[in-house]
């Protein structure tokens, strides 16, 4: 074969692209569209400006990760809330186990997938920083 | 035994068994929800129901149907599961699906039912209830909305318990559980209602939204409160103790527990615990590690006879082996005693006379068996309320007749049945001897009695004590003392039962040989059902007489000791476990010994009265945090092995005398395990018993029986003296001891201490109902909380003696009977 | 600790003569099952049963205080508080709502100022609704203590209200 040939080809693979719509995203100026089925960061959904979860340990006891941390509290109504929740993102595996053991709808899994941190500490979610996203 | 055949297998039965229990013994799993095997057939949820061929396909309820020889039985046709399901419908119609916020999830019967029997639908609808539900109750939360009405708790209230605080109320749709009035509830808080709830309508309010049942783990212990060595499973997550759980196979008393038992186990993770050895530097007691403390207590133990101490009943028998061998082979002191030297002295000089062994010829179980019961003071109950739950089935279900004489009514004079035969405070010995005579002259002792050692001594001695002459001093009639001698003789097989302990003075010697003399004259004894049970006080009070932890002829013993503390002769005082200052009588006479002793070494859980006196203390470890045997009061050993891990700078008080002997150049054990194997070959009755057996079963030590008849000497009546009141002190129902004051469900139902009286005299001093009165004894005052209550006679007041902030100490100097005057 | 209770409740209630329960305790005290004519009796005599009286009694026949509550509220023969002189009781059985029973209940409501089973504070009138009086034919049928009132009006509920506020209370 002429040795010209495969450039040629090559070339115009490359001249095909340059008119094609490009697969990378120049992130962080793009943003990519996040599916709505993807498994980001958790956020606590509220209701009546209070979050969902009654504190029913049951995402800290289906959770493979043993990543989340639940106490529970009781508030002026007798009712039981969680007075600490705290996930270590660290050690969540991204499963979702913990919205699907939900039964009060009271966790979600968000788009949010820029978790990097400078400290370890900055890893552990805990209540408020997980109702923030709304 | 039947044949009969259940789920095509062909079983066999006891007579007497239901079809459920029939099932249950040969493994076929039949439903319940209305169930326990402790109480009677109820037959109320019909969860239960089965087939049975003879009966044409009619369903019936397994649970109260006994077997009958031939049954073939089907437990689960599709009929059968079709009824179930609609019984589970019907259940969840009303029953509100809040799971995930109600505490019983995950041990509770109808989730596991609904969820296996997949009822996921329900074919009907209806309004849920609209109960109020009882926050206010400190132990006992109640949301009558969960109730699925199997009415257990009410039915244990009253078969086990004998409380009735709950029952049915209205009828139909309507009906619910509730007291009397829809108050609140104002119980024993025995929490048995809790314990056998099927749903989530019963709870622990202290265990409230802390954990969840299957993130709990399960450790077996055994509960360190009062002598009858109940069985715990304690509920413990992340190293805490934060609940205690039922199980309804452990122990004789199948899982049922008291007030003391299941809700005061907080002391265990109290954030007021000792974290820190402490040594007194300057005045004040500062922080120090342990080697620096271990140092200045092991110097100042070497002073031979000057060196006494005082262990606790409370401490394993390794530990209290340990602490005397330290006292008398490394210290070279035999000064040493426990429960304030009076308190086990009717097992270590009475019985130790009387049946020439130091336990109790009975065990906790003869109540079952016995024909009469025979109990010393009604505070029997609330010393060791398990035992008085057995008291309860045994009169109630069985039918066994009881007889009490005592200082005041109480809780067992209010069975079906009961004679309570209320003599004058102080005169238990006079009545008891009262009842040998009435024995002697009205022929009914065994022939063989003659030929016991000591019978003419005590025949003769007795002849002061005829029922007419004791009468006239005890207010009991010669006819009442002639009926109690009669029945209690009569009775084929009879069992005397009474409570021992710091508050029960006159309980002492004589009157354990004066209980043994009717005993051995009637010949009630070394036969099933009879005997004499003598309640130890503490979890190992029967443990600490076995290891000898008592003064033997050349040692002093504790009130000796403290006198000697003041006036010099002892310089170096070690206390471990025990407070004093607030459970020995005449609390200034301590206190000045105290004060007076050089120096004061106290190990310690709290920082209490005594340990705030002292010159070192040491952080100890409770029960949960050791292992160890404890003898329970029938001398039954039981082995505890550690629930959690201690906190790591506080040492168990074996690891504190380990170190203490070796820094006095002593050889220490290498292990508890080790040491046992040393006490069971040294321990009458011990023989055989290794850690390993006991971790598997508890052991009876054997009781060996010689019978000698000892002539008690009766104190002389405490004279009445015009406008004052009798005082005796005891204990109370929710206490034990002192350490319950740091356990918080005790305290929440009864935080302080009382001055209970009569009607009669209360409107005679014109004192109410929780007025606050000056009670003065000629040792000092004290202000007290007023209840009137029925049980008391007149001329009585009964004050408990657990608590720091109202000593009864400080009005009562150790005498049994004291004479006080109420002023508002 | 029954006696706790006890106490609780004398400060809430009118002093309440037990001599009177003593006197029948001490009539039935030996017969087994004697709860019933005990509580039967009680309430002939104080016209309801006093929390003070059923404490007594519980008290006194060593049965737990919440059977007795529990008893009580089981029949409807029991009343906790206390009664009218006159008990007026209206049917609401089908045929007397057929012709227009609820109309003479609210009536009574109203002219009352009480509503089911509840008195007046002056303790003439008890209202209760009752399921069936057994006269069907004279639908809507009002009933004052043993005396029957047929074919009820709301001209008529005036009329034996009024009649019934004349007749004295001793």
């Amino acid at each position: 074969m002429n040795p010209i040939t495969p450039i040629i080809n090559g070339l115009a693979i490359t001249l095909k692209h340059l008119f094609m719509k490009p697969v990378t995203l120049q992130y962080p100026d793009e943003r990519p569209k996040v599916a709505a089925r993807f498994r980001g960061l958790h956020a606590l959904n509220v209701s009546h400006n209070k979050a969902k979860c009654v504190a029913c340990y049951l995402c800290p006891t289906v959770c493979p990760a043993k990543c989340i941390t639940v106490e529970a509290g009781e508030d002026a109504n007798h009712d039981k809330f969680a007075s600490k929740y705290e996930i270590d993102m660290l050690r969540c595996i991204f499963c979702g186990y913990c919205v699907e053991a939900c039964p009060v709808d009271a966790i979600r899994m968000t788009g949010e997938f820029e978790l990097a941190n400078y400290h370890r500490e900055d890893f552990i979610y805990n209540k408020e920083r997980l109702l923030e996203k709304k | 035994m039947v044949n009969l055949t259940i789920d095509d297998k062909q079983v066999t039965a006891p007579k007497t068994a239901t079809i459920y229990e029939a099932a249950k013994m040969n493994g076929v799993n039949i439903p319940i929800l209305c169930h326990d095997k402790k109480l009677k057939p109820f037959g109320a949820c019909r969860m239960c129901l089965v087939e049975v061929e003879q009966m044409k396909g009619r369903q019936i309820p397994a649970c109260t149907t006994p077997v009958t020889e031939g049954m073939i039985i089907r437990t689960s046709t599709p009929d059968i599961v079709k009824a179930r399901k609609m019984v589970l419908e019907l259940l969840l119609l009303n029953h509100p699906l809040d799971c995930p916020v109600c505490d019983k999830a995950g041990d509770c019967d109808l989730q596991n039912l609904t969820y296996e029997y997949k009822v996921d639908t329900n074919r009907f609808v209806d309004e849920k209830f609209h109960h109020e539900i009882d926050y206010n109750n400190p132990l006992i939360e109640r949301d009558m909305n969960r109730c699925v009405l199997c009415g257990k708790c009410a039915r244990i209230c009253d078969e086990i318990v004998s409380f009735g605080a709950l029952t049915f109320i209205d009828r139909g749709i309507e009906t619910k559980i509730g007291c009397e009035f829809e108050d609140g509830l104002n119980c024993e808080f025995c929490g048995s209602c809790i314990s056998v709830c099927p749903v989530g309508s019963l709870l622990a309010r202290p265990f409230k939204f802390k954990a969840r049942f299957w993130s709990l783990t399960k450790q077996k212990s055994v509960c360190g409160y009062c002598g009858t060595g109940c069985n715990l499973t304690l509920g413990v997550k992340d190293n805490k103790v934060l609940t205690t759980l039922y199980d309804e196979n452990q122990g004789f008393h199948k899982g049922q527990l008291c007030v003391r038992g299941r809700f005061g186990y907080q002391f265990i993770n109290s954030d007021k615990r000792l974290t820190s050895p402490l040594v007194r530097r300057n005045g004040r007691l500062i922080e120090a590690s342990w080697e620096e403390a271990l140092e200045v207590v092991a110097a100042r133990l070497k002073g031979g006879n000057s060196v006494a101490a005082l262990g606790s009943s409370r401490l394993t028998n390794e530990e209290l082996t340990l602490f005397k061998k330290l006292m008398l082979e490394n210290v070279g002191s035999s000064n040493f005693d426990h429960s304030a030297g009076y308190a086990h002295s009717a097992l270590t000089s009475g019985f130790a006379r009387s049946f020439g062994t130091t336990a109790s010829p009975a065990s906790i179980l003869d109540i079952q068996k016995t024909d009469l019961l025979f109990v010393i003071k009604t505070d029997s109950y609330e010393t060791h309320p398990v035992i008085g739950f057995e008291i309860n089935m045994a009169v109630k279900n069985r039918g066994i007749k009881l007889n009490i004489i005592s200082d005041k009514r109480g809780k067992l004079s209010k069975l079906p049945g009961a004679n309570t035969f209320v003599h004058k405070p102080g005169s238990e010995v006079s009545v008891l001897n009262a009842i040998a005579k009435s024995i002697l002259d009205d022929k009914l002792a065994v022939g063989s009695v003659d030929s016991v050692q000591g019978y003419a001594e005590l025949a003769e001695a007795l002849k002061a004590y005829t029922p007419e002459a004791v009468s006239a001093l005890c207010g009991l009639t010669a006819e009442d003392i002639k009926k109690i001698a009669r029945e209690y003789a009569s009775a084929d097989k009879a069992l005397i039962l009474f409570p021992i302990g710091q508050g029960y003075v006159s309980h002492n010697q004589e009157m354990s040989c004066a209980v043994a003399n009717l005993s051995i004259l009637t010949g009630k004894l070394g036969k099933e059902g009879c005997g004499v049970l003598c309640m130890s006080e503490k979890n190992n009070s029967q443990g600490a007489v076995d290891m000898g932890f008592f003064p033997r002829a050349d040692g002093m013993n504790a009130q000796q000791i403290l006198d000697a503390c003041k006036n010099g002769s002892v310089k170096t005082l070690f206390v471990a476990g025990e407070n004093p200052i607030v459970s020995y009588p005449d609390k200034s006479k301590v206190t000045t010994a105290l004060e007076a002793v050089e120096f004061l070494i106290v190990s310690e859980l709290f920082m209490t009265e005594t340990a705030a006196m002292a010159d070192v203390v040491l952080p100890a470890c409770s029960f949960a945090e050791k292992d160890g045997t404890f003898t329970s009061t029938d001398r039954r050993v039981q082995y505890v092995s550690p629930s959690i891990r201690k906190n790591s700078n506080c040492k168990t008080d074996f690891e504190i005398f380990s170190a203490l002997i070796s820094k006095l150049g002593g050889q220490t054990p290498v292990s508890s395990s080790l040491l046992f194997s040393e006490i069971s070959s040294n321990t009458d009755g011990y023989a055989g018993m290794t850690h390993v057996s006991l971790r598997k079963e508890s052991a009876f030590a054997s009781v060996n029986v010689k019978p000698k008849l000892i002539v008690p000497k009766a104190s002389a009546a405490v004279s009445s003296e015009p406008g004052k009141l009798a005082m005796v002190t005891g204990s109370a129902l929710y206490h034990s001891g002192t350490l319950s004051q740091f356990g918080e469900g005790p305290m929440h139902v009864c935080p302080e201490a009382y001055v209970e009286m009569s009607r009669k005299d209360a409107a005679n001093l014109k004192i109410h109902d929780k007025d606050i009165v000056t009670v003065s004894s000629p040792t000092g005052s004290l202000k007290l909380n007023v209840k009137v209550t029925a049980r008391i006679p007149e001329g009585l007041v009964f004050v408990p003696y657990h608590f720091s902030a109202a000593p009864v100490n400080a009005i009562w100097d150790g005498a049994p009977v004291t004479m006080v005057s109420l002023t508002k | 600790m029954s006696d706790v209770v006890a106490q609780k409740t004398e400060e809430q209630e009118p002093e309440v003569d037990l001599s009177i329960a003593d006197a029948i305790i001490d009539k039935y005290i030996d017969i087994p099952g004697n709860l019933m004519p005990v509580l039967q009796a009680a309430q002939d005599e104080y016209g309801y049963i006093p929390r003070t009286v059923a404490d007594h009694i519980a008290e006194r026949l060593n049965v737990y205080p919440s059977q007795i509550y529990g008893v009580l509220t089981f029949y409807a023969q029991f009343h906790l508080k206390p009664r009218g002189k006159f008990i007026i009781r209206v049917c609401v059985g089908t045929a007397c709502h057929v012709q227009g029973a609820p109309r003479i209940v609210e009536t009574f409501f109203d002219k009352l100022g009480i509503g089911h089973a509840e008195t007046t504070p002056d303790l003439r009138f008890t209202f209760e609704k009752v399921a069936c009086l057994g006269a069907c034919g004279m639908a809507p049928l009002a009933m004052v203590n043993d005396s029957t009132y047929g074919a009820m009006t709301v001209q008529k509920v005036d009329d034996i209200v009024a009649d019934y506020q004349q007749r004295p209370l001793k």
